[in-house]
């Protein structure tokens, strides 16, 4: 299970578990179909630093992944603040290919 | 130009939008017919599939795309604070990277989201629209979108009368719609290029997604007692190679409830692009 983040300072050891998680932080994971990723973020870090380290983690285009939390759709500029995430439980944001259909 | 000058002011634009000039579909998806119309599902513009695809392309086509996502939310907020009093949800703007594809005007999940956006505005409190995401998590499982639910009228089998959902067959490229009827118990799965077969994987996905949700909350569920329907009959069928998303769009309004009803024309598509070449 890759555990990446997306500033390299706030990369903590893979052995650390969630109650690690520095203080101030949260533990977001990212699912992308069978992989995870794990980051230590702020509450008001954009999720833009989030996005583009899953993107280049699976070697995606800038922008062709799409990020949801509980159904909603996440915005770059966006932060866990804004969107009230429930912090008492595991955050998971699900990532998807963008989706094209003409025929 | 000036109507949309005046849109501009009605919309509470500033001078940047106001000055610029736009393709011809943009000026009919931001016309609306009388003041005020922004706030009728009978006139509203931003409401018509076939526009909202053209303007998106056009606009991709001049390089203006980037300005209509921003006017189309500024409007739904607008709409939004004046119908309810309140801030709505923050809407994602697609990116014109993201939407690339909309040169050869196929539609991607963005521009169908927005649209959907706009559909909520208008849609019954129980009628619930779930965004292009939704059926590829529930195919992972309903645990992966048991919190989807959230925002719903619980039970949700006694208090919500629809749920909609858009499919995505990625590997056919393709795009459906399914309609849950609560009160009648009817699964209706409309698409513009109907397969028996994309029927069947879908009556299998939906039926265990009904059993799933009724476990959550503790409902009983008898799936004899409902009744999946599923053919030509049941959307327009289209004729162009490349417009299934401009059906599913016209789909996902009549299925949340919208009137007047969009009844696509199987040929109205290929002739509106065919009429649309304006483009440089």
């Amino acid at each position: 299970m890759p555990d990446v983040k997306p500033d390299i300072k706030e990369r903590k050891p893979a052995t650390q578990d969630e109650s690690e998680v520095p203080d101030g932080k949260v533990q977001i994971t990212v699912i992308l179909g069978e992989q995870t990723f794990k980051y230590a973020v702020k509450p008001t870090t954009a999720f833009k630093k989030v996005f583009e380290t899953t993107e280049k983690q699976v070697a995606a285009s800038p922008g062709t992944l799409r990020f949801h939390y509980n159904g909603q759709r996440l915005r770059p500029q966006q932060t866990l603040e804004e969107i009230e995430a429930e912090l008492d439980e595991p955050v998971e944001f699900h990532a998807q290919l963008e989706q094209i259909g003409g025929a | 130009m000036q109507s949309y000058k005046v849109v501009a002011k009605f919309l509470g634009l500033g001078p940047f939008f106001c000055t610029r000039s736009f393709p011809p579909s943009t000026f009919l998806l931001l016309n609306p017919n009388v003041p005020g119309a922004l706030e009728s599902a009978q006139v509203n513009p931003l409401l018509d599939p076939l526009l909202m695809t053209l303007a998106l392309g056009d606009l991709m086509a001049c390089h203006l795309y980037s300005d209509l996502p921003q006017i189309v939310l500024m409007s739904i907020q607008n709409v939004a604070n004046r119908k309810y009093g309140q801030k709505p949800q923050p809407h994602h703007l697609p990116s014109p990277e993201g939407l690339s594809m909309l040169q050869v005007s196929q539609v991607n999940d963005d521009a169908i989201n927005l649209y959907i956006d706009v559909l909520k505005m208008f849609a019954h409190p129980t009628v619930h629209v779930f965004n292009t995401f939704f059926f590829s998590c529930l195919h992972d499982g309903f645990t992966k979108v048991a919190s989807w639910h959230k925002n719903l009228c619980h039970p949700v089998f006694m208090y919500m009368e629809r749920i909609v959902m858009p499919i995505h067959l990625r590997s056919q490229n393709h795009w459906a719609v399914v309609s849950i009827d609560f009160k009648r118990c009817i699964v209706m799965y409309l698409d513009s290029i109907f397969w028996l077969r994309n029927f069947k994987f879908i009556k299998m996905i939906v039926a265990k997604y009904l059993a799933d949700l009724a476990a959550h909350e503790s409902c009983s569920f008898d799936l004899e007692a409902w009744t999946f329907v599923g053919s030509e009959e049941t959307s327009p069928q289209q004729t162009g190679v490349i417009d299934c998303g401009v059906f599913v769009m016209a789909n996902l309004h009549n299925c949340a409830g919208i009137q007047p009803w969009k009844v696509l024309h199987p040929t109205e598509v290929v002739a509106a692009r065919a009429s649309s070449s304006h483009l440089p």
